[in-house]
């Protein structure tokens, strides 16, 4: 894993052109280490035996959003997000990651997601037929992103009392996750009216098909986990004689795309994002309406989807500002919440969020982030449903 | 370094504004030369002057070397510690504008500011700060100062020093001196402004700056001519030079570099003509016609292939971003990742092109390594990027080799061994070199005794330039 991470590291020069836009060096007191650069420097070091492999090197990769803000701007093309993602699978193979991590591990062992909650889709299948050319596969992330207020009280408490998190403790502390209350509607209502813009889309849902990604545990380093959940994902859509998935958020989308046929052999699935089979929109606003867009990373720098953009420029109307897209720092709240928190205040900032008529994203990784600095998103599919002409 | 002098540096700064982890202190022996500096004992990022000021009174008395960090962009090892035991000073949190008058043609701005970030803002006036170095993303005003930074737009605006009207500085030992001011013209006795511009972080620790700004370009036409022959394409240059044109950007790009640019540009870089010119010139919409076709006399003669002048926006752009990519383009055909690489940066009068790049392709080819050139013809600045294998010592010695030939062929037309990028580690050799090939080493014990004046205790950026 090391040398793969040097590897990737390569063609690095140190020219720094990454760091000015990774989002991560500013929300971590401006060093560079929890940047692009900094991280490749720090590996070659290690490679090289100039620097241990310990638990101070953990936070530096750890932090990375894979983002790939940076490689849009490195001359030479290095992937920091790829090198972080290498280097989290080292640090928690070696026992050197936050034993919080480890819990999400134990807990999604014993329940098949990272939050041991049980998710309900019986809305869904009220909405869309059990057969159809295409079959729903929401990977369960809005539904568990929803009881990001619930986990977020959780992971205050154990903060408040570093002791719980003694490792022998870990299976205790799983089940304080069994006690999470049920998930926010904010995140179920974008699931509904998803599976009603799909309903004339030959577009079924099997609930028994509809299993969690794993993208977290591969956030996290657990690559062996990981590794085992995707197979299992992979063979009962196989059984179920699933042929054609529709995702519905970036990271599921994500995971499904780039990272199952790496895991899967013979990975057949066709995997189509939602608003990829909604190309017949003909969307209508009242009066003028300012619009901050947060274009999901992972939507657009990793998958090359810049689809929820073309949907929003076409409606008469409606201005939408052109910032760049940048990540709301979200993927590293369960670690980092006060830095995630930064960058996305940071980002809201850009966006000038708070002043527009309305703030729009499609990921609920993104919504969830900003509903923390009390700002409240819509769903790309909220506004869809509400202005089909 | 002792804990007092680290509970000392972190009260000025407040804690939150240190770092002193190992595996913080880390990216700071590196900048985006090819040296590895040595790994600081503490980096403090100040909030203003005032802290500047008490962190180099530290320093002074405790006598630790400093070492002034920007972007960290630096080609020449400028921005890293020679030596062990040494406290950086980031200038990371350093990053207001303070204000731009557009009457008195000025922006006050602290060091840390970026340069497309300062640019950025000044467009909504409707001006810009000229010098842009292709660092300009990342590289920092307090950087460019220190490192009198062109750019392509040097052809007509030159380097940062003709930019800068007045500056504040922290002298080691924490005196604060203010020179020049935020007017056009000043006379303040010795030019000090001049002194500190291009000095490379070792006479003062520049805080905020005057720097003067320009109105951005009304409109601009950009010409693309190829020519196989090089001697035709500075033939060209000359007579540009001699057609009282002025363009604003006149950049070359040779054989190695085109055909990097091609393999991504291809749309607008055309397939035949072994070397490119690429020119901007600006002016009323009114005048620019004019101005092109005047040029376009001045391009042509019997080596030139073809020239296309993009006429849409986006073509105009593409162009542009071909020019800018011509190093990360050659970047990316490298076979393996050992394969490092040396930018020579050499200047010579515009009207010693010619010899000057037959010599420089003459030792390319004797000593076997993939170096190709480009740059900033209009100010007589050529480029080589020489490409070697670092686990290779017989290849590594060749490529420092060459950077020192180019070095020789440009003073040997009267020219210099840096043009933009300074001296830092990489080029002190080379200056002796200049300096004595000139008959000035005198300049050169000047310079020490400056330096002496300055820093009498020789703590700032020690074991640099001089």
């Amino acid at each position: 894993m090391l040398r793969k991470a040097v590897e990737l590291a390569g063609f690095c020069i140190r020219c720094g052109f990454c760091e000015p836009v990774c989002p991560t060096i500013s929300a971590f007191r401006n060093s560079p280490v929890y940047g692009p650069r900094g991280r490749i420097l720090l590996l070659r070091e290690i490679y090289r035996g100039e620097f241990p492999l310990n638990e101070r090197i953990r936070d530096s990769y750890y932090s990375c959003l894979n983002c790939k803000a940076c490689y849009e701007v490195c001359p030479a093309e290095v992937d920091v997000g790829e090198i972080s993602s290498e280097m989290r699978k080292l640090i928690q193979l070696k026992g050197l990651a936050h034993v919080l991590s480890y819990i999400v591990r134990d807990v999604f062992r014993l329940y098949g997601n990272p939050l041991g909650v049980k998710v309900s889709n019986n809305e869904i299948s009220k909405i869309l037929p059990r057969r159809g050319k295409y079959t729903l596969f929401t990977g369960q992330l809005y539904q568990l992103m929803g009881y990001a207020d619930g986990i977020s009280s959780i992971l205050n408490l154990l903060r408040r009392h570093p002791s719980l998190l003694n490792v022998s403790t870990r299976s205790g502390l799983s089940s304080i996750f069994l006690k999470l209350k049920g998930a926010s509607y904010e995140f179920i209502e974008p699931i509904l009216c998803i599976s009603r813009l799909l309903k004339d889309k030959d577009v079924a849902y099997d609930p028994n098909a509809d299993l969690y990604s794993g993208i977290f545990l591969y956030d996290l380093g657990f690559e062996e986990v990981f590794s085992e959940h995707v197979k299992k994902v992979f063979n009962e859509l196989k059984e179920r004689r699933v042929t054609r998935v529709v995702t519905i958020d970036p990271h599921t989308t994500y995971a499904l795309l780039s990272l199952y046929p790496r895991y899967v052999e013979g990975f057949d699935i066709d995997v189509t994002y939602y608003l990829e089979l909604l190309d017949d929109l003909n969307l209508k606003v009242v009066g003028e309406v300012s619009v901050a867009y947060q274009e999901p990373c992972y939507l657009v720098r990793h998958l090359g989807l810049a689809g929820v953009r073309s949907v929003l420029e076409g409606v008469k109307g409606l201005s939408l500002g052109k910032v760049k897209a940048s990540c709301c720092g979200g993927p590293i709240e369960y670690l980092y919440p006060e830095r995630s928190r930064a960058i996305a205040k940071t980002r809201a900032t850009e966006l000038s969020a708070s002043e527009k008529d309305l703030f729009i994203t499609a990921c609920p990784v993104c919504m969830s982030n900003f509903r923390k600095i009390a700002l409240d998103p819509l769903d790309i599919s909220l506004f869809i449903y509400r202005n089909l002409s | 370094m002792k804990e007092e002098t680290v509970k000392e540096a972190s009260r000025i700064v407040g804690w939150n504004n240190v770092l002193l982890a190992p595996e913080e202190l880390v990216p700071f022996k590196y900048d985006a030369s090819e040296f590895k500096g040595e790994l600081p004992s503490i980096v403090v990022m100040p909030e203003n002057e005032e802290q500047v000021s008490e962190l180099m009174a530290l320093s002074y008395d405790k006598e630790i070397p400093v070492v002034l960090r920007g972007g960290g962009s630096s080609l020449t090892g400028a921005s890293i510690p020679a030596f062990p035991n040494t406290m950086v000073i980031s200038f990371s949190n350093m990053v207001k504008i303070h204000e731009v008058s557009i009457i008195d043609s000025y922006v006050s701005v602290e060091a840390g500011v970026r340069l497309d970030d300062l640019n950025a803002y000044l467009s909504q006036y409707g001006y810009m700060f000229p010098p842009d170095p292709a660092s300009s993303a990342v590289a920092t005003v307090g950087g460019c100062i220190a490192g009198n930074s062109g750019g392509m737009r040097g052809a007509k605006f030159g380097q940062v020093k003709n930019w800068v009207l007045g500056l504040n500085a922290v002298l080691p030992g924490g005196d604060i001196i203010r020179v020049g001011g935020k007017t056009l013209k000043i006379r303040q006795g010795l030019d000090l402004v001049s002194l500190i511009v291009g000095s490379e972080g070792i006479l003062a620790a520049v805080t905020s700056a005057y720097l003067k700004i320009w109105p951005a370009p009304e409109k601009i036409a950009r010409i693309l001519a190829y020519y196989d022959d090089l001697s035709y394409l500075m033939q060209a240059v000359t007579k540009l030079r001699e057609s009282k044109l002025a363009p604003l950007v006149m950049e070359f790009l040779g054989e190695g570099l085109l055909d990097a640019v091609r393999r991504v540009y291809g749309d607008v870089i055309e397939a035949k003509g072994r070397n490119l010119l690429l020119i901007d010139i600006d002016g009323p919409e009114e005048a620019l016609r004019r101005y092109v076709d005047k040029a376009i006399e001045a391009l042509e003669n019997e080596g030139l292939i073809l020239y296309k002048i993009p006429e849409t926006p986006e073509e105009m752009e593409r162009a542009y971003l071909a020019r800018r990519a011509a190093f990360p383009s050659s970047l990316k055909v490298r076979k393996k990742p050992s394969e490092r690489v040396l930018v020579s940066d050499i200047v010579v009068p515009p009207s010693k092109l010619i010899p000057t790049i037959r010599e420089i392709e003459a030792a390319i080819d004797r000593s076997g390594l993939r170096a190709p050139i480009g740059g900033h013809v209009g100010d007589g600045n050529i480029h080589s990027d020489i490409f070697y294998d670092e686990e290779d010592e017989g290849e590594k010695r060749r490529a420092w080799r060459l950077l020192e030939e180019m070095a020789e062929i440009a003073i040997k037309y009267g020219g210099s061994v840096s043009a933009e990028h300074g001296i830092g580690l990489e080029k002190k050799e080379l200056l002796k070199k200049e300096m004595k090939s000139k008959g000035s080493l005198k300049a050169l014990e000047i310079m020490r005794e400056i330096k002496k004046i300055f820093d009498p205790k020789n703590l700032l950026n020690p074991g640099k330039v001089i």
